[in-house]
């Protein structure tokens, strides 16, 4: 053991010297926590240089942290200009029971609207759902729960919404970002952003000089939640079936009133993801066949 | 170090301090430089490998026997679940070692262009520093002295990502 290529035995330099950036950069890229990305650049010069070469990072949001907080994140966050997918992990306020899928976000001139789509059950195909509701057609969905629905809706959708406000400024420096996922911790609701809508993000005209201003922005844009509740929904073209189906809409108020064009005309063949296109394939059900049914629910401002 | 009675073809590798390995070559062929200097018929009978010594070779030599001899995923079959959960409990199992032979594997798996190794060595060494204060971490890889920040520089680091200390 005393070859002179042998390197680190008795010699006080440690071997991770020796490791090439290359492998560096492969152990920082398996660590995906944002969190502990950042604190890795106190460990050393070189770990501070390589850790903004990472392509992929996740940030998992806590209830209790403060805007302040979040803000200085987002500093931090520009700084990793080579990141190519990112995804953003929202505290969950879902029940367990709720199936929840965020469907779509439009951009005009700025974040119009979020359309959601919570089915209380969800089958594959028909035979499923023969199987586990019998012949009878079902009554109409108990109402119950529906106040609980809509208040988990509506903080669902103001804390994408809030999030996509955060990412305006940090998303301008990182040209590279193709791939967005918002999603909460039980993976529940989930917002993707493609490379095409990345891209008309980072094309909004939105950057906040500070934290104060972006709450400003927040808390001044009129929005109204809107929803729709569809007792059960066959898909002929995935061959689903969802019973309980609210689609919920929040959009702003200042904006020529359900102007839904953009959410339609989706090719489903697109989907890679099955159940992705049966939630697409159902939002766009509704939305052709039961535009009249959809009301307010709520406002602000 | 080979046992195996088989007639394959047999490859030898000669550590940094001059012990050899007798491999099958289906072994051998788990690393890409290797596979390399066989298909260029660059490979004498001999592979002298100047760089590891044989303690971590013989690791590297345990992984890749494993490794040859599991169904690899591309096989279009149906892959034998208990295959791959026995290879997953094998992987598990290796690398459980210190953290000097962690990086020695890891470097010589670069040098070898072994990529599931590298994979699996990364993914240690991330898996012990995650949820560790920087301090610890310094600690865990033996980082050189020589590399910390300055006391300005860090003190503009934890500045900047005060926020992420709790």
């Amino acid at each position: 053991m005393n070859n002179i290529t042998k390197s680190h035995a008795a010699d006080d330099s440690s071997s991770f010297t020796h490791l090439p950036d290359e492998m560096v950069l492969e152990i920082l890229s398996k660590l995906i926590d944002f969190k502990t990305l950042c604190l890795c650049k106190l460990v050393s010069k070189r770990f501070c240089s390589i850790v903004h070469q990472v392509n992929t990072l996740c940030i998992s949001s806590s209830i209790d942290a403060s805007w302040e907080c979040y803000w200085s994140a987002m500093l931090c966050l520009e700084k990793f200009g080579r990141l190519k997918s990112l995804c953003i992990q929202l505290p969950s306020f879902f029940d367990k029971n709720h199936l929840l899928f965020n469907w779509k976000i439009k951009c005009g001139n700025g974040v119009d609207s979020f359309i959601f789509l919570s089915p209380n059950s969800v089958y594959q195909d028909k035979q499923l759902y023969v199987k586990a509701n019998g012949h009878q057609e079902d009554e109409a969905e108990e109402l119950d729960s529906d106040s609980e629905k809509h208040d988990i809706a509506h903080e669902w959708l103001e804390g994408v919404f809030l999030t996509i406000l955060l990412l305006m400024n940090p998303i301008t420096n990182l040209p590279l970002l193709e791939d967005v996922a918002i999603a909460d911790s039980f993976e529940k609701g989930r917002v993707s952003l493609n490379g095409e809508k990345v891209a008309e993000l980072r094309n909004l005209p939105h950057s906040f000089s500070d934290v104060t201003e972006l709450l400003k922005h927040y808390l001044n844009t009129p929005r109204r939640l809107s929803c729709c509740y569809v007792p059960l929904l066959e898909l002929p073209f995935s061959g689903y079936v969802m019973k309980g189906v609210t689609l919920y809409i929040m959009g702003r108020n200042d904006l020529p009133a359900e102007n839904f064009d953009s959410f339609m005309n989706i090719d489903l063949n697109d989907f890679k993801d099955k159940k992705e296109a049966a939630y697409s394939e159902a939002v766009m059900e509704i939305l052709k066949k039961h535009r009249g049914d959809i009301k307010t629910i709520g406002t602000r401002l | 170090m080979s046992t195996s009675s088989s007639s394959s073809k047999k490859i030898v590798l000669k550590s940094a301090d001059n012990e050899t390995f007798e491999i099958d070559e289906i072994v051998a062929l788990e690393s890409q430089a290797i596979k390399n200097m066989i298909e260029d018929e660059c490979a004498d009978n001999v592979i002298p490998l100047g760089n590891i010594d044989s303690k971590t070779l013989s690791k590297i030599i345990e992984y890749c026997k494993k490794h040859a001899e599991s169904p690899k995923k591309d096989d279009n079959a149906d892959i034998d679940e208990k295959a791959v959960e026995d290879l997953k409990s094998f992987d598990a199992e290796f690398a459980k070692v210190d953290m000097p032979l962690i990086q020695d594997i890891l470097m010589a798996a670069n040098f070898l262009n072994i990529d599931n190794l590298i994979g699996l060595m990364c993914r240690t060494i991330a898996d012990r520093i995650k949820g560790k204060t920087p301090e610890e971490i310094r600690k865990i890889l033996n980082i050189n002295k020589n590399d910390l920040l300055s006391p300005e520089q860090e003190a503009k680091a934890r500045e900047e990502n005060s926020w992420a200390f709790d």
